[in-house]
């Protein structure tokens, strides 16, 4: 996704910028009293996230320098959505060992041992379902992290293998988040890659969906006003998570392969993660099987 | 029913226009009643339909076949920022949507002017819609298109009908942006001086101690 795109969605990209400067204001502001505030700590991670998402298309270094802020934010709140922000665009600022004391810490509590078993509280936020996977996801993209032998099993309970609980922006059933953990179990790369890659595109079309409802009112999507993502970060950050544990060119072949027959607007969600993957290190420029996105498309705005 | 706190943002030409709307001692009033200028109790009843709500949170800024004007010329309703942030919410849905910031992208018009006038008020929301009854606010939520986008989408966003009395008004802020250092900045707050705190609807009765 690039400039001209946001263009053909209808958005001015000097809106797009505006949006982000507009968020990274509003963070700063709340960071005043983040010392004082839970409150002040959640709006500036918040903002910090829209102004990413938003800067994402237009500017891209600023766009992952503001998610990995944002990441960072949501990471000292508990939530794992943070810890997965950061796996993909600053693993170097996750503990292993840390990242691996919080998984321990959850799967007691998933194992019915209490919030506090450990003699540290659990985070209020991975106390919910969604930032539970979420971590789960970082921690299986982490080096260095050890996962216990019954992460597997415990990723195949019913509440998980078939939870319906909504997760991210798409609101997309549990389950196809614990999908994707359990294909980052498996042993076998070329495989994990495809499964993940599959569930990717999944929620790359309900993206599109989302587009088109969020173009209804054309006042408030040309302003980027509207209340939809126009860069989804759950597909984007564990495209490039499971490209930094898998192999980058290996996900990225997947991702080619995968979109080829996606429409339009699915293309375009799945073009931000296979752009952000030539950039992980070890990331082979001369694959054969380069993906830019979709084609110039012309979708009637 | 529900005392809600909110926060309108309006995007205006200067401070004066801003204190006007404070002093003025009418409230905020919707776009209707500022184009018709007079209004009787009938009319106002003609205004609040389901049909016109959906137009006012759907189709804001598309031109009203009814009328062959925007339909945000004409709107009975009145918009208001109302979310809260609250920690299980967050922790659903990795965002917050704070009134305030609501406010300040309606009010700069989505970044697009440097000023912002917040004006603090309540309102009464009752706890099912009510479309037809004015003296009560809507909660909008389940009546946008976006409504299976995500069970947490315009959490906190209400509208008022005809106008938001002037006592109900608790004062006015200006904010301005600045997009090259991006800081946003209250530059002064004015109280509103007729103010009734909401508290006095209060269904709480107190004990009465006799200290004789």
């Amino acid at each position: 996704m690039n400039r001209s795109d946001v263009e053909r969605l209808g958005i001015d990209p000097k809106q797009a910028l505006r949006n982000a400067d507009f968020y990274e204001s509003y963070a700063r502001l709340m960071e005043r009293d983040v010392e004082q505030s839970e409150t002040a700590l959640m709006e500036m991670a918040s903002a910090l996230r829209d102004a990413g998402q938003w800067a994402m298309p237009v500017d891209r270094e600023r766009g992952e320098a503001l998610l990995t802020q944002a990441g960072s934010c949501w990471h000292q709140l508990g939530h794992g959505f943070g810890s997965l922000l950061l796996t993909a665009f600053a693993p170097a600022l996750l503990s292993p060992i840390d990242l691996q004391d919080r998984l321990a810490q959850l799967l007691d509590y998933l194992r019915g041992a209490g919030p506090g078993s450990r003699g540290v509280e659990l985070p209020h936020a991975l106390t919910f379902p969604q930032q539970q996977v979420y971590l789960v996801i970082a921690a299986a993209c982490v080096p260095g992290v050890e996962l216990p032998e019954d992460l597997v099993q415990i990723s195949r309970w019913p509440q998980h293998a078939q939870g319906v609980t909504p997760v991210g922006a798409l609101g997309t059933p549990i389950r196809a988040y614990w999908r994707i953990a359990d294909a980052l179990f498996n042993g076998n790369a070329q495989v994990a890659a495809r499964l993940v890659v599959e569930q990717l595109a999944k929620q790359a079309a309900a993206y599109g969906e989302r587009i088109e409802l969020g173009r209804t009112n054309k006042w408030l999507w040309s302003h980027g006003a509207a209340p939809v993502d126009l860069v989804d970060l759950d597909i984007l950050s564990v495209g490039v998570s499971t490209a930094r544990k898998l192999g980058p060119n290996l996900v990225h072949r997947q991702i080619v392969e995968h979109t080829a027959g996606l429409p339009d607007l699915a293309q375009l969600a799945m073009s931000l993660p296979a752009e952000a993957i030539k950039r992980v290190p070890g990331f082979d420029q001369a694959d054969p099987n380069p993906f830019d996105g979709p084609p110039p498309f012309g979708l009637g705005f | 029913m529900i005392v809600q706190w909110c926060i309108k943002g309006m995007s205006l030409d200067s401070d004066r226009a801003a204190l006007q709307i404070l002093n003025s001692q009418v409230g905020l009033m919707s776009n209707w009643w500022r184009s018709v200028g007079l209004i009787s109790p009938a009319e106002r009843q003609q205004q609040l339909t389901p049909e016109n709500l959906n137009k006012h949170v759907n189709h804001f800024k598309e031109i009203d076949p009814d009328t062959g004007v925007e339909f945000a010329e004409l709107s009975p309703f009145i918009s208001l920022a109302a979310g809260t942030v609250e920690r299980d919410a967050v922790a659903r849905s990795n965002r917050t949507r704070s009134a305030l910031l609501t406010a300040l992208r309606f009010g700069t018009q989505f970044g697009t002017r440097r000023t912002a006038y917040l004006f603090t008020c309540w309102v009464m929301v009752a706890p099912r819609p009510a479309v037809s009854v004015e003296s009560v606010a809507e909660e909008i939520r389940d009546l946008n298109s976006y409504r299976s986008y995500s069970a947490y989408q315009l959490e906190g966003e209400v509208t008022a009908k005809i106008h938001v009395p002037d006592n109900q008004i608790q004062g006015c802020q200006r904010w301005d942006w600045d997009q090259s250092d991006k800081t946003l900045s209250c530059r002064w707050e004015h109280r509103n001086p007729r103010f009734t705190p909401p508290h006095t609807l209060s269904n709480v009765r107190e004990l009465i101690v006799d200290e004789s």
